[in-house]
């Protein structure tokens, strides 16, 4: 982690009780924009596996 | 009644309304046809010595593909894979395996044989039927361990595939079966006999239970009707029982007991009978002539094997048995 004077951060690093109300607002808002240029991933859903048909039954009372 | 079906595949003929689900818990009636829950979706999957299923007369040495899925035709209380025999499938955590992978893996692995195993296979039947034609084809050889409890016409379809399967038999009495296996002994009596008339390797495997089936009447009785219906080379392995699931109360079987049902299996005809689950000599194969050890076997595993050709190395008996 880097010292709270990096200058390789746009923002001062701080330990979470030393956080502003302004530094977790102003965060907010930077992950609230980038998330908006984020390309959209949808969660490929598995097809649904047929299942198996059993080999010795029979209907019943059908007709 | 519309849309109800009857499942004949066990004894039990479970007839199910639309979405009830089988006794054995693997089957469910969707729409008015029948599925199977568990196809290609085992919850066991392991590689063990065969002598563990036990195969003493098969192929001893080598290792067994062995797989099983949740669910069973019986409700035994002394069971001893409880916690997937009598769960739900969905209850268990399970493999992605279809039949061609079985095999594959079987044969990766370096396994001479898949064991249908561990709960009932006849509850996966659909499952191990596929892999069973798959494995023939190459050449691996099929083998299940089964409590026997499933219909004539099915079985007769499997013994096409199958080299040879270890049947529970639990018990002589019908009193038994009902009472602590929720079944009945017939059925099972009846696949024995299929299974041999068909040439499927067999071997009988009886859990002696105290004070349940430890009768020496009832086995001598048993030993008889193996003798009379199967012939007297059919290995028979007296079980040692061990408390687990509703029958926690009862004692592990005494070694006193084991060797007793040994001796009298022997003494009513039977040329190969065992002791498992415990160490001890009665593991081990002996020639029935010249009676010297053939197979010396220490848990699982071989330690010698005296076996050449299917013959005694000794005075050239022939064992019976599948020995390559």
């Amino acid at each position: 982690m880097g010292s709270a004077d990096s200058a390789a951060l746009p923002f001062p690093v701080y330990g979470v009780d030393m956080m502003t109300r302004r530094d977790f607002l102003r965060l907010f808002l930077f992950g609230g924009i980038f998330s908006l240029f984020g390309k959209k991933v949808r969660a490929e859903k598995k097809p649904e596996k047929k299942l198996k048909k059993a080999m010795f039954w029979r209907k019943l009372g059908n007709e | 009644m519309a849309k109800t079906v009857q499942c004949e595949l066990c004894p039990n003929e479970c007839v199910l309304e639309k979405n009830q689900v089988s006794r054995c818990r693997a089957r469910m009636n969707k729409d008015g046809v029948l599925y199977s829950l568990v196809y290609g979706k085992p919850c066991a999957v392991h590689i063990d010595p065969i002598e563990k299923k036990p195969f003493f007369h098969f192929l001893p040495g080598t290792t067994a593909f062995s797989i099983a899925t949740a669910g069973c035709v019986l409700s035994c209380k002394f069971c001893q894979n409880w916690q997937i025999s009598q769960a739900r499938p969905e209850d268990t955590d399970t493999y992605d395996l279809p039949p061609d992978k079985v095999v594959s893996q079987a044969m990766f692995n370096g396994c001479r044989s898949i064991t249908y195993t561990y709960t009932e296979p006849t509850v996966f039947y659909e499952y191990m039927y596929d892999s069973a034609i798959i494995a023939k084809k190459s050449g691996v050889k099929n083998t299940m361990h089964s409590c026997g409890y499933i219909k004539e016409k099915p079985l007769r379809k499997l013994t096409k595939y199958l080299d040879a399967a270890d049947i529970d038999l639990k018990a002589f009495t019908e009193d038994f079966y009902g009472r602590i296996c929720s079944g009945s002994l017939k059925p099972v009596l009846n696949s024995l006999a299929v299974l041999k008339e068909e040439g499927v390797w067999l071997e009988i495997t009886n859990l002696v239970i105290p004070t349940l089936n430890d009768d020496m009447k009832n086995i001598r009785e048993m030993c008889r009707w193996i003798i009379k219906n199967l012939g007297p080379d059919i290995p028979v392995h007296f079980s040692r029982f061990f408390p687990y699931y509703k029958l926690k109360d009862l004692p592990p079987t005494p070694v006193e007991t084991l060797t007793e049902a040994r001796k009298t299996a022997m003494d009513v005809g039977l040329k190969f009978a065992y002791i498992g689950n415990i160490r001890h000599e009665g593991e081990s194969t002996f020639c029935p002539k010249c009676k010297k050890m053939l197979i010396e076997r220490i848990g699982y595993f071989v330690k010698q094997n005296n076996i050449s050709n299917g013959k005694c190395r000794f005075c050239s008996t022939s064992i019976p048995g599948v020995w390559s």
